[in-house]
Order: structure tokens, then sequence, then C-alpha cells
């Protein structure tokens, strides 16, 4: 009421000012797209109407054309030229007129003339197909003109005696051929342009309900209209139009426009036309289309755009007007919702709710269990001063707030499952969980909660209660973990034990007991009787009774008991000899039962068995051993020796290679002196002092050459007996055999000796030896494609021996080949690469051979061999 | 003995010949085939400076007039083989042709020469004539080279 005055109108102007500028948006875009359109179509039909004005005139040039061609050919025999002449000059023959008849009447007939006749420079007819068909005045008048220019010409459009539209093509002919001309006559094919003319112009070539074409002429201050008109009949020659009548398409043209107008036509219809004019001829072509047709599908296409401009305005109308009535609802709600808070009436209701509430706030609070209560969408409507203690936290902190933003994710998964759980299938619903203080400790609980429900029986939110049980909890776990403690105590022993109560009753067994006695589960078990179940029988079938049993007397009188061999029957029934033990047990001083341990002893008896066969046998295989460990070092010693054969070869191999390598560079220096002998000789400075020289050089390096190959040829060759030599010689020697090959793979070889070493054994085999590691050690640099390879030889004493240590760079050897790098036919490298008998022969010779050590071992950034001799 | 002449051709021994001939740096680390080559290049009027590595090679050339005309050099030689050399020589004095000398004849090692910017690759054992060939080809590429940058 008392804010009636001040609503205001909420039709906002803006959204007058949207939908005026998208209804024009809308407009203007459709009234473009419209016009482009038009002006496409327009485009398109003006070439339509240029191309076919131009064909038209075209075909009439062609046609007249042909017509011209028809006289010339006529005309071209000079035989019957010189027939017509005789005819027009001296009269002529009967004959000769009657030849020439006929050749009229095949002119006329084969090339489509209405008539064909011969007139003297008079104008009289002398030879005519049709009699009737003679020259009136207008045609005398223009055969005259014919002759005056003695030119083959075509006369106009013109109606005959009968009525009849012709055209006459007058083709004069002279009287004398060559120079001297005078017209003597002349040939007139006349012409029904009804039959021809008039059809080829009226076509058009595509379909079209108004398109037309018109051939016209000017006649003074008129248009003529020289064909029939497709919309006004018998209009050729007869109808005609004024030539001021400026909109006319026929008039524009008479006076001198071309191209494309959009006017009236004859019919006073709105066309657009293509003027052009014919050729050598008075003639006007006219190619028009009524407007109403071009833009017939425009039109259409403009229905379609303004049905769709249309619609999306009114769209947007409505779109707007929607939106305008919704702000509205909206503004009055809230209009109505203040009056009501405004009034009286109101507060007094508020009052007695308040009243209500708070008495249900004190019920709530006074409740000792922590109580909350959530809405369906599952956020906290309140709890009471137990759940704030419990949880410690503020009530304010909770109200508002979803399970996760309360509860760590792992809880708030389990209570927001069990609270849409509650939702679908409404009731009451408890369960054991967990509920995280705010100081991070954990709580075990249960948790009850019901729905409660509005006025109309919908599900409005849940209220739970919680009990705390986590003292309980940890009570019922620490016993059921000693439980399961002994239990897996008891599971895990591999002896069988089980507990028997005054009865004899069995109260637990553990599982080697069930597994032994051959059952499946322990229950098979628990309360039966195990004396009549495992130990009622002897081993020789004789009966066991109870009142014998050992077991039992003893723990009755609270004694324990051994039995060292005893029998004891299985599930299956079958037995077994076992060793027992068996405990009393007392509670309170009371005799309360027994628990009995036994051991299986099947093995233990079979075991003394068996070793006393293998004794029998390990006798046997002592005569034998001696035999066997002979063959054994016969067989091992011939694959040595076959091992030694193929070392050789592949040395031999590896060689060849160190040979190619040397003498590649002394090679060239010889080719190089005895070409630089020729080219001296050529140049005349070869001197004798300067051939001395040379082929002192030359011969330096033959002898060089010459040094090498014996030096390999020595090493191939085998070592007689021990010697003494030069470890200093033997690595020198070595060296030169590989370093070209080194040299080549750009590995940096340095050798480091500190005295003169001398070494009794095989010098051609140590020096083998040495050989296979550096070739090993430049096999790994270049495989590795180490950067800066480098090998580093040391020779020097250890006490009365004498070491030579061959380092690389390689990076080293992985631990499990380092152990197999010597075992025979083993290799890293790649198939075909590697023999894997190097390194196996250089420990052979200097360890069987030479009573030395071979030993290798990674040193930093690579591995290390040691000789030892 | 080998490397008697080879020291009398060294850099210090050029003079006149500078002034006219082309000069041609021989690089070889084997003296005795770096002298018949020198003694063979002498003879067909080239000026040539040998040097036993390609270290002091690079230096030479760094600043010399009248600049180097061609660089034959060895393949295999200490510290640095022939491709970077060829490498370092492109980047010192580019459009300087180099020739390489090698043992080896494989076609990858040629084409990863011609990928470097050698002139020519000739194997081991050298013939003279074809050395000579290959040298008075590339001088005059680079002359032609030369006036083409000039005209540009």
């Amino acid at each position: 009421m008392k804010n009636n005055q001040q609503i205001p109108s909420t039709r906002s102007p803006y959204l007058v000012i949207v939908f005026l500028l998208l209804a024009t948006a809308v407009g203007l875009t459709g009234y473009h797209y419209y016009d482009y359109q038009k002006i496409q179509l327009q485009k398109e039909i003006q070439n339509q109407l240029l191309v076919v004005a131009e064909l038209k005139v075209e075909q009439v040039v062609n046609w007249r054309e042909e017509r011209l061609a028809d006289a010339a050919v006529f005309l071209s025999s000079p035989a019957l030229l010189s027939d017509i002449r005789h005819i027009l000059i001296n009269a002529g023959t009967a004959e000769m007129k009657g030849e020439l008849l006929a050749r009229f009447a095949a002119l006329k007939k084969h090339n489509g003339y209405t008539s064909v006749h011969l007139v003297d420079a008079q104008g009289s007819v002398r030879v005519a197909t049709d009699r009737k068909d003679v020259p009136d005045d207008l045609e005398k008048k223009q055969l005259a003109e014919t002759l005056l220019h003695a030119k083959t010409t075509f006369s106009d459009f013109h109606r005959s005696k009968q009525g009849i539209i012709n055209l006459d093509l007058i083709a004069p002919i002279m009287a004398h051929a060559g120079k001297e001309r005078s017209p003597a006559g002349a040939l007139v094919l006349r012409i029904d342009p009804s039959l021809f003319l008039y059809p080829l112009i009226e076509s058009w070539p595509t379909k079209s309900r108004t398109a037309e074409t018109l051939l016209v002429k000017r006649k003074g201050d008129d248009i003529l209209y020289l064909n029939e008109l497709r919309f006004k009949k018998n209009t050729a020659l007869t109808f005609r139009s004024s030539l001021t009548t400026v909109a006319l398409p026929a008039a524009m043209s008479a006076q001198g426009n071309r191209g494309i107008v959009e006017s009236l036509d004859y019919r006073g219809v709105p066309v657009l036309a293509a003027l052009s004019a014919v050729p050598d001829t008075p003639w006007l072509m006219v190619a028009k289309v009524d407007q109403e047709e071009i833009y017939a599908p425009i039109r259409q296409r403009a229905g379609l755009i303004a049905a769709f401009i249309v619609s999306f305005i009114v769209a947007a109308g409505l779109g707007v007007g929607y939106w305008d009535r919704k702000q509205n609802v909206v503004f009055y709600r809230r209009q109505l919702e203040a009056e009501v808070e405004f009034s009286a009436e109101r507060k007094k209701m508020e009052g007695e709710l308040h009243e209500q509430l708070n008495f249900l706030h004190v019920l709530i609070e006074s409740i000792p269990l922590p109580v909350f209560y959530k809405n369906v969408q599952g956020l906290y409507l309140g709890c009471n001063s137990a759940y704030e203690r419990f949880l410690g936290i503020g009530k304010g902190a909770l109200v508002g707030k979803a399970v996760y933003d309360m509860a760590p994710k792992d809880l708030a998964d389990i209570y927001r499952a069990m609270d849409s759980d509650l939702f679908d299938h409404a009731g009451i619903q408890s369960y054991e969980s967990t509920m995280a203080h705010a100081d991070g400790s954990r709580h075990e609980v249960i948790i009850t909660k019901g729905t409660f429900a509005k006025e109309d029986g919908a599900i409005a939110g849940l209220v739970g209660a919680v009990t705390d049980i986590t003292e309980r909890k940890r009570a019922e776990d620490a016993v059921r973990q000693s439980e399961e403690k002994i239990k897996l105590l008891l599971d895990s022993t591999g002896e069988a034990i089980y507990g028997i109560d005054m009865d004899g009753n069995c109260t637990f067994c553990n599982a080697a007991c069930v597994r032994v006695l051959g059952y499946e589960r322990p229950d098979e078990l628990l309360g039966r009787n195990m004396h009549f179940l495992i130990h009622h029988t002897h081993k020789d079938g004789t009966p066991n009774p109870v009142e014998t049993c050992e077991i039992f007397r003893a723990f009755r009188q609270g004694e324990g008991v051994h039995i060292a061999e005893d029998v004891f029957w299985r599930a299956d029934g079958t037995d077994f000899p076992v060793e027992c033990w068996s405990f009393p047990q007392k509670r309170d001083n009371v005799m309360i039962g027994a628990v009995v341990t036994f051991v299986d002893i099947t093995e233990r008896k079979k075991n003394s068995d068996e070793l006393k066969h293998r004794q029998l046998l390990l006798e046997e295989l002592n005569e034998t051993l001696e035999a066997r460990v002979r063959a054994e070092v016969e067989k091992n010693r011939e694959m040595d020796r076959l091992m030694m054969t193929q070392g050789r070869h592949a040395a031999m191999g590896e060689m060849i290679g160190n040979i190619a390598h040397q003498w590649r560079q002394p090679i060239n220096v010889i080719g190089l002196i005895m070409q630089d002998l020729h080219d001296a000789f050529r140049h005349g400075s070869l001197t004798e002092e300067y051939l001395a020289k040379n082929v002192g050089q030359g011969m330096a390096v033959i002898q060089h050459m010459s040094q090498t190959i014996d030096d390999f040829r020595n090493f191939f060759s085998q070592d007689k007996e021990r010697q003494e030599f030069s470890a200093n010689d033997v690595i020198d020697r070595t060296l030169s055999f590989v370093e070209a090959g080194f040299k080549n793979s750009n590995i940096e070889l340095s050798l480091e000796t500190e005295e003169e070493i001398l070494i009794n054994g095989f010098p051609n085999e140590y020096s083998q030896a040495v050989l296979n590691i550096l070739n090993n050690a430049k096999d790994a640099l270049v495989e590795g494609k180490v950067r800066d390879p480098r090998v580093r030889i040391r020779l020097f004493r250890e006490g009365n021996r004498s070491v030579m240590a061959i380092a690389d760079n390689a990076g080293g050897i992985r631990p499990e080949v380092l152990e197999k790098i010597f075992d025979p036919y083993f290799t890293t490298k790649q198939e075909g690469k590697g023999t894997g008998i190097g390194l196996y022969i250089s420990k052979n010779i200097i360890e069987e051979h030479m009573a030395g050590s071979l030993t290798v071992k990674n040193i930093p950034g690579g591995a290390e061999f040691s000789i030892t001799v | 003995m080998a490397g008697k002449l080879s020291d009398d051709e060294g850099p210090d021994g050029m003079r006149d010949a500078e002034l006219t001939a082309k000069t041609i740096l021989l690089v070889d680390d084997e003296g005795a085939g770096r002298e018949k080559i020198a003694a063979i290049l002498g003879r067909h009027g080239y000026a040539v400076v040998s040097l036993p590595d390609a270290a002091s090679a690079l230096a030479l050339v760094q600043d010399r007039t009248p600049p180097i005309d061609l660089v034959i050099t060895d393949y295999r030689m200490p510290n640095m083989d022939g491709f970077e050399f060829a490498l370092e020589l492109k980047r010192s004095m580019p459009g300087t042709p180099l020739i390489l000398i090698t043992a080896h004849t494989d076609i990858k090692s040629y084409l990863k020469a011609l990928n470097v910017g050698v002139f020519e690759y000739l194997n081991k054992p050298i013939i003279a004539h074809e050395l000579l060939r290959i040298v008075s080809e590339a001088l005059k590429q680079r002359e032609e080279g030369r006036s083409d940058e000039y005209l540009s």
C-alpha cells in the first residue's frame, strides 16, 4: 500500500531500443540481400538478352550472306550468263528461255524462293517462274536503283499485290563482261520471310514465357515492325509506333540507343530489352523480356526473405517481451514481499514462530547425544551443542556447509553416499563409521539418521544422532588382535597342536594339525572327541581303549607326557607314525584340559633308510671317479689345443689387417718417390744427387717394410723352448704391429717403462697374449665410440715379478661380463666380429705356459688388464 | 733425413714465388710423403707451404697475406682429423678449396668429405698427375668463383 506509488514502469526504454535496433538490422540485412540478388539476376538476364540479340543479328547477317551467295553462284556460269545476256538484249531463242526457266525452277525449289524472274533494265519480265508475280512500282524503283549501282541488293520487306509480304534479292546483270559495264537487266529472287526469316527471328534459345525478338526499322517519324509480333497478330509491315514514344524499346533503338534498356514495350508492359543494329541494313534488332518474368524468381525470393524477416522480428519481439514480462513478475514479487514484511500481522506470526523454534532449539540442545540435521541437498541446517563439543567446531562453521567442507574426503565420501541412500529410501538408517574431530583425531561412531518430511510429505532433510563407540571398538580390537596373534602363532608353527577339554573334546587346533590329520577345516575337529577320532586303534589293528590311553591318563592326573612313537589316524582312514607331547592345562588351579602337540615322523623313519643307501652309492662312485677325471682332463687338453689353433687363425686375420694398415703409408711414399723422379726428369732437374737421395729414401722405406713382414712372420713361429727375453723388446715389437691400426682409429697409444725387464718364458706367446689384450681394448674403444680414446701401457717390476698393465678408457666392463671375460667363446661383440677366444688364450698362455697371472679390474674411466710373470 | 727438405720448404722458405705463384698449404704428419708431394707441386710452379699438423696450419692461415689459394691435407693426423680441419678451415678461410688425401676408400667418408665442403677426395697411393690435375681444376674454379664475386 505504502509502496504502490513507488512502482515505476519496468518497461525500460532500452528494451524498445534493443528491439528497434534488432528489427532495423534484420530489415536492412534482408533488403540488402534482396537487392544483391536482384542485381545478380539482372546482370544475368542482361547478358542473356545481349547474347540473344547478338545471336539473332548474326543469324540474319548469315542468312543474308547465304542469299547473296545464291545469286552469285547462279550467275557464276559464263555460259548461262551469255544466254541470259542474249535473252535480255536480243530476246533470245525459245530454247534458251526454256532452259533458263528450268534452271529458275530448280533454284526456286531447292533454295526455297517464292519466285525467280529475269527482268530487263526497264523492269519488264522476260523469264519468270510465276508470271503473276510481276514487279510493281515500288519494286521497279528498287530495281532501277540496283541497276544504277550495279550491285546485288536486298529490297526491303514489302507487300505484293496479293498482299503477301516479300523480300526481293536483286542481282544486276551487265550487258558485257569486262570493264565497260552497263546493266542489261536483273535477276530477281523473291523471298517469303514467313518461311524462314521470321521463324529465325522469333525463335528464342531458352524457354521463356514473354521473351521475343523484333525486327524494326525507322520509317519517317514512325517505327515499322517488320516481323510478326508475339503478342499482336498481323503486325508485320502494318503495325507502327510513333518514334516519339520514347519509352518504347524499338523507338529507343531507332533513335540510336544500343545495349540494354529498361522500358515499356508496344503493349505498354515494362520490359528489359537489348538493342542492336543489323549491319548493311536499316533493320534493328530488339530482344526483350517482360520484367515481370525476369523478376518472378527474385520476387519469390523476396517473399521468402520478407517472411524470414517478419518471423525474425516477431521472434525478437516475443523474446524481448517475455524477458520484459519476467522482469515485471520478479519486480512485483519483490514488491509484494516487501509489503508483507512490513505488515504487523507478519510480525505477530513471526513472534509465534520464534517461540516455537526456540522451544525446539532448547529441546535439541538438551539431547545429550550429538545431533545434526541437514536439508535434502545434504547441507547442514544445524546441530546441538553436544555435536559441537563432539567435533570441536562451532555451529556457525557448520550451517550451510556440505559434508565435503566439514570432513576429510575419505569420510565425506561415505557420508555423502549414506545420505543419498537415505534420501532414496526414506526412513531410518544406522551404521558404524568414523568421524574426525577438529583436532584431527578420529572417533569410531554409530550414526543413526532419519528423514523428516514437509507438510506435503516430501522429504525435507534428515536428522542424525551420533554414538561414540571408540572406546568399545578399541577394546574389541585389542581382543581380536591378541586372538589373531595367537592364532597366527599357532598356525605358523610346523608342529601340529590341539587342545582338549576334560572330556577329551577338541577346543582348538592349529593349521598344521588340520593338515597333518588330513582335514580341510578346523571345524571338522572342533568339539569332536580326539581320542575316538585319531587315536582309536593301535598300529597292529587292535583297539586302543580310552581307559588305557597314555595321553588321557596323564592329563587327568595333571601330568605331562611324552610318547616317542605312537600311531594316529587320518581322516581318510590311513595311519602314520607320530611323536607326541601332552601338557595339562589349569585355570585357577583347576584342571580344565590339555594341549597336545605331535609331529609326523614318517620322513624321519624313512631318512634313516635313505642314509644307508647313499653310503653304498658313494663308495661305488669313489672307485670310478679316478678314471672319469682322467678322461675329462684329456678332453679339456684336446679342447685347449683346438682353441689355440683357432686363436692363432684369428690372430693371423688380425695381423693381415695390421699389415694392410702398416703398409699403406710406405707404399704411398714409394709411389710418390717414383713419380717424383719421373717428374724431375721431365723437368730436366733430375741430377744424380737427387736420384741418389730418392733411391736412398725409397730403400729405407722398403727396408722398413721388409723388417715389418719379418716381424710378423716371426710372430707366428712357435717358440721352441723356454728362453730369457726382454719384455721391453717384446712390447716394442708388439706395438709396432698394431700402431698403424690404432692410429687409423685415432687411438692414442702410450708406453711407460722404467728399466729393462727380463722374463723367462716364450717371447712370441707373451707377445700374442699382449696383442690379444691390445686388440680387445681397441675394439672396445672403437665400438663404444669413445671420445679421445686412449690405451696406456705400463711395464714395471713388482718384487721379483714383472707387471705389464694395459689400461683403456672405454668405460670399464660390466660386472656380469667381468666374471666371464676369460671364458672361452665368450664375446660381447656383434656376431661375426669376435671369436671370444683371444682373452682365453692370453690367460692360458700366461697362466698355464708361463706360470704367471692375467687379471682384469675396472679403474676410473675404463678397464685395466695386468700380466704378472 | 726425412724432415730436412720439408723444413727448407717451411713457411719461412717462401719468398718471391708468393708474389706470382699460387700458394698451396700442404698438411701431412708423415714427413717423407709430404716432402715428395711438395717437390712435385713446387716443380709445377706452385709455392708450397708444408706443415706437419692441422693446428699449426690453422694458426698460419689465420692472418696471412697473400692468402693461401688451396689446401691439401692428409686425413689421418694426430689431434685433429681431416674432416675437423676442413670444418675449421671453412670457418676461417671460406672459399678456399681443400683436397683431402686418405687411405680410406669407402663411399660414406667420401660423401662426408663432400658434405663438409671438401673439393676432392684422393685415395692413397697418390697418382701425381691426378693430384696436379685436381689442383689446377680447384684453383681454376676458385678463380672463377672470385671473379663472380667481384661481378656481384
